[in-house]
């Protein structure tokens, strides 16, 4: 085959596979909402189902720390080093962020004010189609506390896209209610976002705010006084004190 | 064969044009970055915010964002969003519902509209997801001096009080210049001179897993890492006594020392800025009431949306602070001198009780067609704690004329 004929055969290849890129990923793209209208929005049958029964894989919600984990990655010694050079003797021999978690809260969850800041739960429902709960605090116009809950679907990009549920399901939507949402599909994937203020034992103002992925702690920020610990394992391990 | 090598050209043209004439699906976007953020870019950011962002920049006709509504949060992330789409630069959040993935101007959800409307329609999808919950995964705190707390830059409140502004420029007095909206979401914007007060935004407790604050928006190579590793981070502002954190804030921000007139002037217009736009949030309420059936309750979100305890709140917040802002030029001989004597008797009146709103020298409070009150009364009203925030109370009763709760309100559920 001459060169002449090669650079053609490539060059009609290259339309033939961005013509059908364009098919699949515009022609079927959803139909836009007119100008000016809110995003286009599914309406969503909630609950999806009505058994009551929880996946036996699904992580389930809790109020007391994390407890320890096999999967726990142990820190690198130089975060090791930072932890405790930043806390002093409550940082001595943490190992991991779990660990740090569990050294710092109060082992009664009635000490100092523990809430949680949201919560994500990713499921894939028998016929295959992806939701996101995401449960989130907020606060009433007084500034009293509750929790408003937002449903997703995903786009061909895997990117959240808003589905409607009942106004009374948006707020304050409690356990059993989340849990028949849950019920029927599979749950992916669970992250927690939680703050917990209280006093050290020393009496020390202190406040800790750790992110939990799947029941494990990827990140941790601790506040005692003018001190500041902060620890992830994000991309690196990596823990910072600040004073 | 001769034959085919003269077609060659011609085949090779032909697929050229068509590869061309074909929409880039791996291109698609809300809008291509051509630009990449740096310090210049962030400085002409600054400097746009500084020119462009005012109250009625949603109202301006013919603009892609014309007549979009917004709260409190949507107006930060749209301060980000319109300039980098309208300067071809990349904007990225993270995804609050717990995806991997960012949300970035690349998303091609909206590909088959044209490019107005898909950054229309991008906004509204960042209005939906985005809130003050998710600000603090966007933007990290910053140190307490003028190259940080800038315009494009913003303020947010702790989560009781789940609020935000977006800062148009520091005066050289260092006094912030706020650009803002509240629930409901609205199109013309709102502007206050001046810090909001410290209880409003920490509620005395200065810690930054809190994350109020000045905050700035973070670098899109930072989002994923943690926040306090992002470029700039500082817990400054979290190490200032809760006791001298306004006046250490000020001081630090400013380039001169503001003056009794000024300071005056500025407290002064501040209440009266805040008492009249309750006025208008107080008819939108009464407004959707009349819309309920008698007896009806609103929803747990419209009781959100026209309830006013945060604004009542800044107001009695404002009335404080010109009352001690009156009482520290008072004791100052030399500060009062300074200062025209028209403005310390408009100041003094608001301070005087039952002063009828014809005498009033400044700001009479519109409550209704033909019903004026004056600043003064609102003070005392507020300050006596006489102002009604529940929406399913009557105009008599919002503005302290008569005491509630109202057999509605009393009724109808306060969504505690």
């Amino acid at each position: 085959m001459s060169k002449r004929w090669a650079i053609a055969l490539a060059l009609l290849t290259l339309v033939l596979v961005r013509a059908a890129g364009w098919f699949f990923t515009r022609a079927q793209a959803p139909i836009p909402a007119p100008s000016g209208a809110v995003e286009p929005v599914q309406e969503t049958q909630a609950p999806f189902r009505k058994e009551t029964s929880i996946p036996e894989n699904a992580p389930r919600p809790r109020l007391s720390p994390p407890a320890p984990g096999q999967d726990e990655a142990e820190l690198p010694a130089r975060a090791q080093n930072e932890i405790a050079s930043c806390l002093g003797s409550a940082g001595a021999n943490v190992r991991s962020l779990g660990e740090l978690v569990r050294k710092v809260l109060p082992s009664d969850p009635s000490q100092g004010e523990r809430f949680r800041k949201y919560r994500n739960v990713h499921v894939t429902l028998p016929n295959g189609e992806k939701r996101r709960f995401h449960l989130y605090a907020d606060s009433t116009p007084d500034g009293k506390p509750l929790t408003r809950l937002r449903v997703f679907t995903e786009d061909a990009e895997g990117l959240p896209l808003p589905t409607s549920i009942p106004p009374e399901h948006q707020v304050n939507p409690d356990e059993a209610l989340v849990r028949e949402y849950l019920a029927g599909g599979t749950v992916e994937f669970v992250e927690e976002a939680w703050n917990w203020r209280g006093q050290s034992e020393n009496g020390t103002a202190q406040s800790l705010d750790w992110t939990e992925e799947n029941g494990r702690v990827i990140e941790a920020q601790v506040v005692t006084g003018e001190t500041s610990l902060g620890c992830a394992i994000l991309n690196q391990p990596d823990c910072e004190c600040r004073e | 064969m001769k034959r085919w090598h003269r077609l060659t050209p011609r085949i090779c043209q032909l697929a050229l044009l068509a590869l061309c004439a074909l929409p880039l699906a791996s291109e698609a976007a809300v809008w291509t970055a051509e630009n990449s953020w740096s310090k210049d870019w962030e400085d002409r950011y600054a400097h746009w915010v500084k020119t462009n962002w005012d109250p009625n920049f949603f109202a301006r006709p013919n603009t892609p964002y014309t007549g979009l509504e917004l709260d409190c949060a949507d107006v930060v992330y749209s301060m980000r969003v319109i300039f980098a789409y309208e300067h071809k630069l990349p904007f990225a959040m993270k995804d609050p519902t717990g995806g991997k993935k960012l949300l970035t101007n690349e998303m091609s959800r909206w590909d088959q509209l044209p490019q107005e409307k898909r950054i229309r329609q991008f906004l509204l999808f960042v209005y939906g997801i985005g809130s003050t919950q998710s600000l603090p995964q966007d933007t990290f705190p910053v140190a307490v001096n003028r190259d940080s707390v800038r315009s494009g830059a913003l303020i947010l409140t702790d989560r009781e009080s789940h609020h935000s502004w977006t800062i148009k420029e520091v005066f050289a007095t260092g006094v912030p210049h706020l650009i803002f909206s509240s629930r409901p979401a609205k199109t013309t914007l709102l502007v206050r001179q001046g810090q909001p007060s410290m209880e409003f935004t920490f509620h005395g407790k200065l810690d930054p897993s809190r994350h109020a604050g000045f905050r700035a928006f973070r670098r899109i190579e930072d989002l994923g890492k943690p926040v306090w590793q992002s470029a700039g981070y500082s817990e400054e502002q979290y190490k200032i006594p809760a006791k001298e954190w306004l006046f250490a804030v000020k001081k630090k921000l400013a380039l001169v020392d503001e003056s009794f007139e000024s300071l005056l002037a500025r407290a002064l217009d501040t209440a009266c800025v805040s008492a009249q736009e309750r006025v208008a949030s107080v008819n939108e309420g009464l407004a959707f009431l009349s819309k309920l059936s008698p007896g009806k309750c609103m929803s747990p979100s419209d009781y959100d949306n026209y309830s006013t305890p945060n604004r009542d709140m800044r107001l009695r917040n404002a009335f404080e602070e010109l009352r001690d802002t009156l009482a520290q030029v008072e004791v100052d001989p030399a500060g009062k001198a300074s200062v025209p004597a028209a403005l310390l008797a408009r100041a003094g009146d608001v301070m005087k009780d039952n002063v009828l709103p014809s005498k009033e020298r400044t700001c009479p409070v519109e409550i209704a067609p033909g019903k004026s009150l004056s600043l003064a009364e609102v003070r005392k009203r507020s300050l006596e704690g006489r102002l009604s925030n529940n929406p399913h109370d009557p105009l008599e009763m919002r503005w302290g004329e008569r005491s509630g709760p109202s057999t509605r309100a009393q009724r109808c559920p306060v969504y505690e």
